[in-house]
């Protein structure tokens, strides 16, 4: 007999389905499920605290009792997570953040500013940064916990501080904006890094001299005139990857701001200059043009 | 050396702007419930295909689905795969559940103790009807495989992937059923 089934078998199946579908789960399964998971985050906002701190350890104890061993360490999670007295752990799932988006883990006082996509994950000391370029700014880090970030093939150790680091597959570099931290390259023995300088490594390991920048800088001017504006941009894209000088790195995004401005898309790298540099020697120029681009004065661009 | 392309950029900053150019971090735990509140009328009803409208018993294997996605969050990032994560998993902690179950049953029967296994999930099933009862008659891996088939529009190949069976054993699974459904009478008006 033939297994292909005829189209009133098919349309019956199809009812039976929409049957099945018409079932709703009962009212309390979000509840039961909370319980099972052990839920004490919901309930420290609840309003009759003593009622909650008598009914959790039941709810819990009721859960180690009934879970199977593979529940039970879920549970154990999600308690260490609830519990008011440790410190929430970093994310272990893996955080994209895009340009300009910025995130706040107030229990490690620390603050993740994304000056391009940025790609990371939490670990027990602080975060992998898979790949990326952010700002990470520490207002009051425990002192007897170590914050580290660690890259492909460094780890920074923060001491309170505020910093960038730009890292990809094969090398990057961290630029010390406030603070202090230890760069340990390759797990070489730490080397502090002082506020304004600059460290790198893998293939951005050479710091760019201010001769070397401002040549690369006349070449690109000249690229410019020669190739046309896109050829620049990328060429000042290409440059501000590398270790330099902040005011050096500064004075090329602005270059490259005002390319982008010719080709209409110049609104979104002015946000991104002002992110990068807020204090920076051109601010006030900077923010002149964010506002004119914002306001669609496009004569501005071409200045 | 690699460098952004404008188009890059300006694309980065759409998806930046489209999530409010402002994230917080969810912690593993707000993750699983954000998840579950979004996608658990799903699971529900994926699991009842199983349980051939068991409203319990879907109920448990939802509870047991989100307690192992709190297990594996930290493995799916991508919201994309979410879906077809929550779908492979339930289908197959039913399957064990269902069967589990069984063995329980048939060792209690041995012993004696028949008595003990008045499922309380029989009790809570609701009131199914004729259509749905004779759906139910069928063994858990013909009934899922002919509606991933029929209604949802799989192929033979996909069923197999998804439920981590051979091809020809699915392929066997659909002529069972559709010829137990013919014997049921459902290819008559």
């Amino acid at each position: 007999m033939s297994s292909e089934a005829s189209p009133l078998l098919k349309e019956r199946l199809k009812r039976a389905d929409e049957e099945l579908r018409a079932i709703a789960p009962s009212g309390d399964m979000r509840r039961r499920w909370e319980h099972r998971i052990g839920d004490r985050a919901r309930r420290r906002g609840s309003p009759r605290p003593v009622l909650a701190l008598l009914a959790a350890p039941l709810a819990l104890a009721t859960c180690f009792l009934l879970s199977p061993a593979s529940q039970t360490e879920a549970i154990t999670k999600a308690k260490s997570e609830a519990n008011p007295r440790k410190p929430a752990p970093l994310p272990s799932a893996p955080v994209r953040l895009a340009a300009s988006e910025d995130m706040a883990f107030h229990a490690w006082g620390l603050r993740v500013e994304a000056l391009r996509a940025t790609h990371l994950v939490g670990t027990r000391e602080g975060f992998r940064l898979i790949e990326g370029f952010a700002r990470f700014s520490v207002t009051s880090r425990p002192a007897d916990r170590p914050l580290r970030i660690q890259t492909q093939s460094a780890v920074i150790e923060v001491i309170g501080t505020r910093f960038v680091v730009d890292s990809g597959p094969s090398g990057g570099f961290v630029d010390l904006e406030e603070g202090q931290i230890a760069l340990y390259v390759d797990g070489s023995q730490p080397r502090r890094i002082a506020p304004g300088e600059i460290a790198g490594w893998g293939d951005r390991a050479r710091v760019w001299s201010k001769a070397e920048v401002e040549a690369e800088a006349e070449r690109i001017v000249a690229l410019g005139r020669q190739r046309g504006p896109l050829a620049a941009q990328r060429a000042w894209m290409a440059l501000l990857r590398q270790p330099i000088d902040r005011h050096a790195a500064e004075v090329a995004s602005f270059e490259l701001s005002r390319i982008l401005d010719e080709v209409g898309e110049g609104c979104e790298h002015w946000d991104r200059h002002e992110a990068r540099f807020p204090q920076g020697r051109l601010r006030d120029l900077a923010l002149n043009r964010n506002q004119a681009c914002r306001e669609g004065n496009s004569s501005m661009g071409s200045e | 050396m690699a460098a952004a392309t404008p188009h890059l950029l300006a694309s980065e900053e759409a998806r930046g702007r489209a999530q409010s150019g402002r994230v917080r971090l969810e912690t593993a735990e707000e993750r699983v419930r954000n998840l579950y509140d979004a996608h658990h009328r799903k699971v529900f009803y994926w699991a009842l295909r199983v349980g051939a409208g068991d409203r319990a018993f879907a109920e448990d294997v939802t509870h047991d689905v989100f307690v192992r996605l709190l297990q594996h969050i930290d493995r799916l990032s991508d919201d994309e795969e979410m879906g077809a994560w929550l779908h492979r998993v339930t289908v197959r902690l039913a399957f064990t559940r269902l069967s589990r179950a069984r063995w329980r049953t048939q060792l209690l029967d041995r012993f004696g103790f028949g008595f003990l296994h008045h499922a309380p999930e029989a009790e809570a099933r609701i009131e199914l009807s004729e259509t749905l009862t004779a759906l139910g008659e069928l063994p858990e891996k013909e009934r899922v495989v002919l509606l991933l088939l029929h209604v949802d529009g799989w192929s033979q190949s996909e069923i197999a992937r998804e439920l981590g069976l051979s091809k020809g054993y699915v392929s066997k699974l659909v002529r069972r059923g559709t010829e137990t459904l013919r014997k049921k009478g459902w290819e008559e008006p």
